[in-house]
């Protein structure tokens, strides 16, 4: 089996301020990391992996020379071979641009790697949070896909997908080569210990730039791109909020039902009984 | 257990291969590790793992079966075996030298290399990978305990005969703070010459090593040591037995070369009272019981320098617990146990408390900053009829 996943570094946003004025992230000092839903995607592709020994997982990252920290990262969990994206006519790429730039390099990494059976990708990244780039990708490359997965397990030919739905889960069945989003996974993505982080650090990343592979530049970077980014801005914050910290759950509970009730938000009703 | 042939073998072949899992072979299923003199208490692992036997005992089977290929390296096995709080109640009961924390360790660092590790010891481990400590706080958050006293920096060129390694949890933690700031007094009313690293100091990685995380311990020992060469570093005063079997029992392993005399606060002060150097001029009248921490007993043999100090403090009077030196339940805080979830029912810990309960005394008596968060967390669930809590240090402040 050949599993592709395609992976970002991003601002730690536990960590993030905006600046007030211009209304940016202050990235300055801030700590990066994987992509949280990356990192389940990592972490499911590793679980297919441990099921099935010969499998080769390969990660891909587009992004500057500094994403390679991120990559070394996925090597230390369990990856087998990374790529790092970059080139001056990648930049300033919008969903499109970047999902096209990453299908073209998907080409050129299926006659490296092979061809790969799965693609995963983390369901959005925390920083932009468009969640565009992974149905896109599938898109340009002709794939299906499933997005939202909680899990993914493979059988023979197929993938078994259990998909986030509004309402629970949905379990799907895809053929594979097939391309999976993944939301947010009831396990964790396992541990990368210091003495394999140290081990992977000497592992070379090789760097993929637009003479790498065939791509029309004028579809890639700030020319390729349709969106255009008027202003950002932050929601003001109109109210704190209230905590109600009774003696028990269950006064707490009353408390903020009758708050409800006298702001006309909750309606009294027969099924809520009279407390 | 009964010895096959192939059995015997196989310890044979395993002691000439110098396994560390020779020893498994040799257990006699006596159950001595579970349940203790006098009375009978379980071993960490069966009561933290509630519902489900299993003990030390039953992983000598768990062990045996590892070895033979019979189990797999699981997260299932990583929630069995981070429950054991490496108190070494076991070794120290065993006949026949089976040594059960051994075998856990070494579990341990395969269970971590394999990426499977309960998901708040991982916490951890990130926290000591970012942070340079166990508890997630910043690192120039290290020397806040220190305002308004004067406590001398290594690298603002103070000269000095001890260096003070304060360790995670009196650095960080407020009730543990609280101590180091009065052992920092008894030091300069003694007059005696000390530094701190401050936010140079990072943590003595006795947790991340018992945890099995080998690599991040070598990187924090590593630093460490830097340190310790970069200020000449002859003498090192330990405020956690934690960090003392660190520094004491594993850098040298790192590096041979490794020749700093390293004394618990304890050793220190009882030297101290023995030269005639510390004198005390209050009375404390107090009646109180001492808990042996784990890492300052049974793995570091310190049992008499805690209680001479206790016997030196006028008007102070000690009774001890039944389960005393040797044979002292654990706090259920070492080896990562504190933070590992507890199931329904008694626990190490409680078990312990309840002990000190018993005694009828006024005051628990400690000398390790994870037994203070330990015992003072059992104190939040009994806020009826709870029992004072009060390091050594505390109690020679009063007395001086």
């Amino acid at each position: 089996m050949n599993i592709l996943i395609c992976v970002k570094q991003v601002p730690d946003t536990t960590e993030i301020k905006v600046d007030p004025v211009t209304n940016t992230l202050m990235r300055a000092g801030v700590p990066s990391i994987v992509n949280p839903f990356d990192a389940c995607a990592l972490e499911t592709a590793a679980r297919i992996k441990d099921e099935t020994p010969d499998t080769k997982i390969v990660i891909v990252s587009m992004g500057p020379e500094q994403a390679k920290v991120a990559l070394t990262e996925c090597l230390a969990v369990g990856a087998d071979r990374a790529y790092l994206i970059s080139g001056r006519g990648f930049g300033g790429s919008d969903t499109l641009a970047t999902s096209y730039i990453l299908s073209c390099a998907v080409r050129k990494l299926e006659e490296l790697e092979g061809k790969f059976d799965i693609i995963f990708c983390g369901k959005q990244a925390i920083d932009g949070d468009t969640a565009q780039v992974g149905p896109e990708l599938a898109e340009h490359l002709g794939l299906a896909q499933v997005t939202c997965a909680l899990e993914a397990k493979t059988n023979g030919n197929t993938v078994q997908v259990r998909r986030k739905t509004e309402r629970g889960s949905e379990i799907l069945g895809v053929e594979m080569p097939c391309l999976i989003t993944m939301t947010k996974t009831a396990y964790e993505p396992r541990y990368a210990s210091s003495r394999k982080k140290r081990e992977v650090a000497k592992q070379e990343i090789p760097t993929l730039d637009e003479n790498s592979f065939e791509i029309d530049l004028t579809r890639a970077g700030l020319k390729g791109s349709p969106t255009k980014v008027k202003k950002t801005f932050t929601i003001p914050q109109n109210s704190t909020g209230v905590i109600f910290h009774e003696a028990t759950e269950r006064q707490s509970t009353i408390s903020l039902f009758e708050l409800l009730v006298k702001g006309n938000i909750l309606q009294l009703g027969v099924r809520y009984g009279n407390e | 257990m009964n010895l096959t042939n192939n059995d015997i073998k196989d310890m044979t072949q395993s002691i000439k291969d110098g396994d560390i899992y020779n020893t498994v072979y040799n257990c006699r299923c006596c159950g001595s590790c579970v349940s203790t003199w006098p009375s009978g208490h379980r071993c960490s692992l069966s009561t933290l793992a509630q519902g489900v036997q299993i003990n030390c005992r039953g992983l000598n089977g768990v062990i045996k079966n590892i070895k033979e290929g019979k189990i797999d390296f699981s997260s299932e096995l990583a929630d069995y075996v981070f429950r054991c709080v490496s108190c070494h109640v076991c070794v120290e009961n065993c006949s026949e030298f089976v040594n059960p924390v051994d075998y856990i360790h070494d579990i341990r660092m395969q269970l971590v290399e394999r990426g499977l590790v309960p998901d708040s010891i991982m916490e951890v481990f990130k926290s000591i990978d970012q942070n340079g400590n166990v508890w997630g706080e910043k690192e120039d958050k290290r020397v806040d305990w220190t305002t308004g006293l004067n406590v001398p920096l290594a690298n603002e060129g103070a000269e000095f005969d001890y260096l003070l390694f304060v360790g995670d949890s009196s650095a960080y933690v407020p009730r543990n703070q609280k101590t180091a700031q009065l052992f920092v007094q008894i030091l300069n009313k003694l007059g005696i010459r000390f530094a701190i690293l401050g936010n140079e100091e990072r943590s003595s990685g006795n947790e991340a090593l018992k945890m099995g995380e080998a690599g991040l311990f070598e990187d924090l020992a590593t630093t460490n040591m830097e340190s310790f060469a970069k200020y000449k570093v002859k003498k090192i005063i330990a405020l956690s037995p934690h960090g003392y079997d660190a520094l004491k029992n594993e850098y040298p392993k790192l590096d041979q070369n490794f020749d700093i005399e390293v004394l618990h606060y304890t050793e220190f002060l009882a030297k101290l009272i023995e030269e005639g150097v510390l004198t005390f001029t209050k009375a404390v009248n107090e009646t109180v019981t001492y808990h042996d921490p784990c890492y300052l007993g049974r793995h570091n043999q310190i049992y008499d320098q805690p209680r001479a100090i206790l016997a030196a403090i006028p008007g102070l009077n000690l009774v001890e617990m039944d389960h005393n030196k040797a044979y002292s339940i654990c706090c259920g805080g070492g080896g990562g146990g504190i933070w590992m979830q507890r199931g329904e029912g008694v626990v190490v810990e409680q078990l312990r408390y309840k002990e000190a309960l018993e005694t009828g005394v006024e005051t628990l008596v400690i000398a390790c900053p994870i037994c203070m968060q330990m015992f003072e967390g059992e104190n939040e669930n009994n806020k009826t009829n709870p029992i004072e809590i009060k390091d050594i240090i505390e109690l020679v402040f009063e007395a001086l």
